[in-house]
């Protein structure tokens, strides 16, 4: 191997990812992009939902109630029924998310007096399950709480009721650690960042198949230069730019979405190089085995985007997953990836702990990359 | 006329049976998934690692830690001697909520001073966290609602807020997953497919032969457009079955109409993706485009993001991208089982959108013909 051809079909690998706008898009602009859609999609806040009243109390307790139940800007009462079944058309046609029904006499003293409280009635569109919870819970959560307010506010005035029955009988205090706002944005973050990550081995594949379908591959292994400098070159500036977007994504993460980097830096940026390092492994292994760029290109979407989104533990925790799955994605680079991200990030947890990882990541990146050595000495050279 | 379409559409199927792998990759790819989503988001979360720090050893708080272990949500608890011991539990993500039992907890109950139970919660996993801490209070205020008043939750039950949840009753998130990724996956592929359809002759040079060939510039779209479609219908039509028979996703309206309106918006989708391949160059151009362009219309199909939840501004602006029509659809039909005087306005826009697309195709495909 010799430097002076490793830095020449470097230069040259250089120059084709300049040169072609769209594969420079993909590698500058095209990651960090990425980013702050996946981070606007995945962790939006539910708030102004459509939902209907029917006030059939239609006194100072329902109306105060109404006021509640918008408090927090989840749901927002866009009609006012005179009767349920005008609620129907309304669901079915997606005007509104939610129904709430406040009977008569509610607020009424006498009623909590006797303890026969008229039940208020929630109706809740499941269509969409995720915002639907949500919505239930900010409706449930003020009604049970403005329930409680007027029950203790109206018995408190009479004499010889003890009021402290209708308290909790426990407080619960929280603590959240590493992320106190049991932000949605800090749990994500770390995770997607090995989503985002895997667009170079993404754009290596596509340019190794467009070289093959071109022809040209085989005039770079004609040329009098050892195969070992020939992968290196063309994989350094993938690297180069990936090493580059992994910097700025923990600085845009810092700064822009408030997500804390706790770990140390140096480590996590060679855990990066080395799980980058897999990445075009596999590229490289995509691209050897197939034929078509069309190909290649549905492959590495399947290979790349499809785990690294549903199964590295970005969406659903990992431990739900059987434990088959559990076991056969400990062969993909982006599990030990993802893993390391969250520790580093959001734990601040020593490197000793994550050797497990570590070494992982390294045998199956260098496993894969064995493989795709062999195929490709067999296939092109 | 017919015969000059159907010469075209059987060159491309041609070309595509040529390709062996394309397309049953694509299939299998779109299937598993489907698959890989039912099975992820069917699944309630359970077993949270719990950890609990009990300092009172009453009786009182060994029936708490009892009932925290039968809940279906968390685990067998793990008991530790101290806060610290949970903190190291929680750096090695072996916890993701502890339950510190403060001393004198169980007398100060009996004696109506509400004691104070603390609940550490793990950030890192924010979704088991959140599903933890809300199961782990619900526990803890029942059991000491029978410690301290001698009531059983029921007692108080018809006095809460009763709660009716429509068409997915059980609030099941398969069920709105997995139509919305039934449309996703089907958009994906066709377009793809589509987008590659012209780049491919361009970049192999026979681009200008399919120009000089004496056909109309839209028998030539039209031509190019029926084998993605067939695919893309086929794929459609499997990933149906799959969700209703294999993971019960309830189907309540008409089955007829849900397949004609299919075609319909599989027009408009595999429209866009040969407008894209026009305009790109080369077959990594198209690609790239069309990741592009699915990453913007899966922003406005309302499947991530909720409609509602954006700026006014982009409410209206999200009425232009027919995946947000075609989901509101799927979802009608499947899960409402409502028809066509409900979700008209939103057919009428596909169709809308899919002529102005298909307009925009033709012009482009006969400006590249000078």
């Amino acid at each position: 191997m010799k430097m002076q051809h490793l830095w020449a079909v470097t230069r040259n690998e250089f120059y084709h990812i300049t040169r072609d706008p769209g594969t420079l898009a993909l590698m500058t602009v095209g990651p960090l992009l990425l980013m702050i859609m996946l981070v606007y999609a995945l962790t939006a806040d539910v708030k102004n939902v459509p939902i209907a009243v029917v006030n059939l109390a239609a006194n100072s307790a329902s109306n105060g109630l109404i006021q509640q139940v918008q408090a927090n800007g989840v749901v927002k009462v866009t009609q006012t029924l005179a009767e349920v079944q005008a609620a129907t058309p309304l669901l079915e046609r997606g005007e509104i998310r939610a129904v709430l029904v406040i009977p008569n006499g509610y607020g009424n003293p006498l009623n909590f007096v006797t303890r026969k409280l008229p039940t208020l009635q929630i109706i809740v569109d499941g269509t969409e399950p995720m915002s639907a919870e949500h919505v239930l819970d900010a409706i449930y959560t003020a009604s049970e709480a403005d329930l409680r307010t007027l029950v203790t506010d109206t018995l408190s005035k009479i004499p010889g009721i003890d009021v402290s029955q209708f308290n909790d009988p426990v407080k619960i205090e929280t603590e959240t650690r590493y992320n106190p706002t049991l932000s949605n944005v800090i749990d994500f973050y770390p995770g997607l960042t090995a989503v985002v990550l895997s667009l170079p081995g993404v754009a290596l594949a596509l340019a190794l198949a467009r070289e093959k379908e071109l022809g040209t591959l085989e005039q770079l292994v004609a040329m009098p230069v050892d195969k070992l400098s020939l992968l290196l070159g063309k994989i350094a500036p993938y690297m180069f730019f990936g090493m580059v977007d992994t910097l700025l994504l923990v600085a845009i993460g810092r700064f822009v979405y408030n997500v804390p980097f706790q770990g140390n830096l140096l480590g996590y940026a060679i855990f990066s190089f080395f799980f980058l390092f897999s990445n075009m492994a596999l590229g490289l292994l995509i691209s050897v085995l197939l034929g078509s760029q069309q190909l290649a290109m549905v492959v590495a979407f399947l290979v790349f985007f499809f785990p690294s989104f549903f199964l590295s533990g970005v969406f659903f925790p990992l431990k739900i997953m059987p434990a088959v799955v559990q076991l056969e994605l400990q062969f993909l680079p982006v599990t030990h990836y993802v893993t390391v991200s969250k520790a580093m990030y959001l734990q601040g947890t020593p490197l000793t702990d994550l050797w497990f990882d570590f070494l992982a990541l390294l045998v199956v990146g260098v496993g894969i990359l064995g493989l795709s050595m062999v195929l490709f000495r067999k296939k092109v050279a | 006329m017919f015969k000059r379409i159907l010469n075209i559409a059987w060159k491309e199927f041609l070309h595509l049976r040529k390709d062996r792998v394309l397309v049953p990759f694509f299939i299998l790819g779109a299937l598993l998934e489907l698959t890989v989503v039912a099975w992820a988001t069917s699944q309630p979360i359970r077993n949270v690692p719990m950890a609990v720090v009990d300092q009172d050893h009453s009786h009182q708080s060994a029936a708490l830690i009892a009932r925290l272990d039968t809940s279906d949500t968390l685990s067998k608890a793990q008991i530790t001697n101290s806060v610290a011991d949970v903190n190291t539990l929680m750096d090695h993500n072996q916890a993701i909520l502890g339950v510190v039992i403060p001393p004198n907890y169980g007398s100060m109950l009996v004696a109506h001073h509400p004691p104070t139970v603390s609940l550490l919660l793990n950030g890192a996993d924010s979704t088991s966290a959140y599903a933890a801490q809300n199961a782990a209070q619900q526990i803890i205020l029942e059991q000491g609602m029978r410690d301290a008043l001698h009531q059983e939750p029921k007692d108080y039950a018809n006095e809460l807020p009763q709660v009716t949840v429509k068409y997915n009753e059980t609030l099941d998130r398969s069920a709105y997953t997995l139509p919305s990724e039934m449309g996703l996956m089907f958009y994906v592929m066709t377009v793809v497919l589509a987008a590659l359809a012209i780049t491919r002759e361009r970049e192999r040079g026979t681009y200008e032969q399919l120009l000089v060939m004496p056909y109309r510039s839209w028998e030539v779209i039209l031509g190019k457009i029926i084998a993605p479609m067939t695919i893309g219908y086929c794929l459609f039509m499997t990933m149906l079955a799959l969700s209703v028979f294999i993971f019960h996703v309830p189907f309540r309206g008409s089955l007829l109409l849900l397949l004609g309106l299919a075609i319909i918006y599989l027009i408009a989708e595999v429209g866009k993706g040969i407008l894209l391949s026009l305009v790109a160059r080369t077959q990594l151009q198209a690609v790239l485009l069309v990741f592009g362009v699915a990453m913007v219309d899966m922003l406005f199909s309302g499947y991530a993001v909720a409609v509602e939840s954006m700026p006014p501004f982009l409410q209206t602006v999200s009425n232009i991208f027919s995946i947000r029509h075609w989901l509101i659809i799927l979802r009608d039909i499947m899960l409402k089982g409502v028809g066509l005087d409900v979700f008209a306005g939103h057919v009428l826009a596909i169709i809308a959108i899919g002529t102005v697309i298909i307009g925009l195709t033709t012009l482009v495909y006969r400006r590249s013909l000078t």
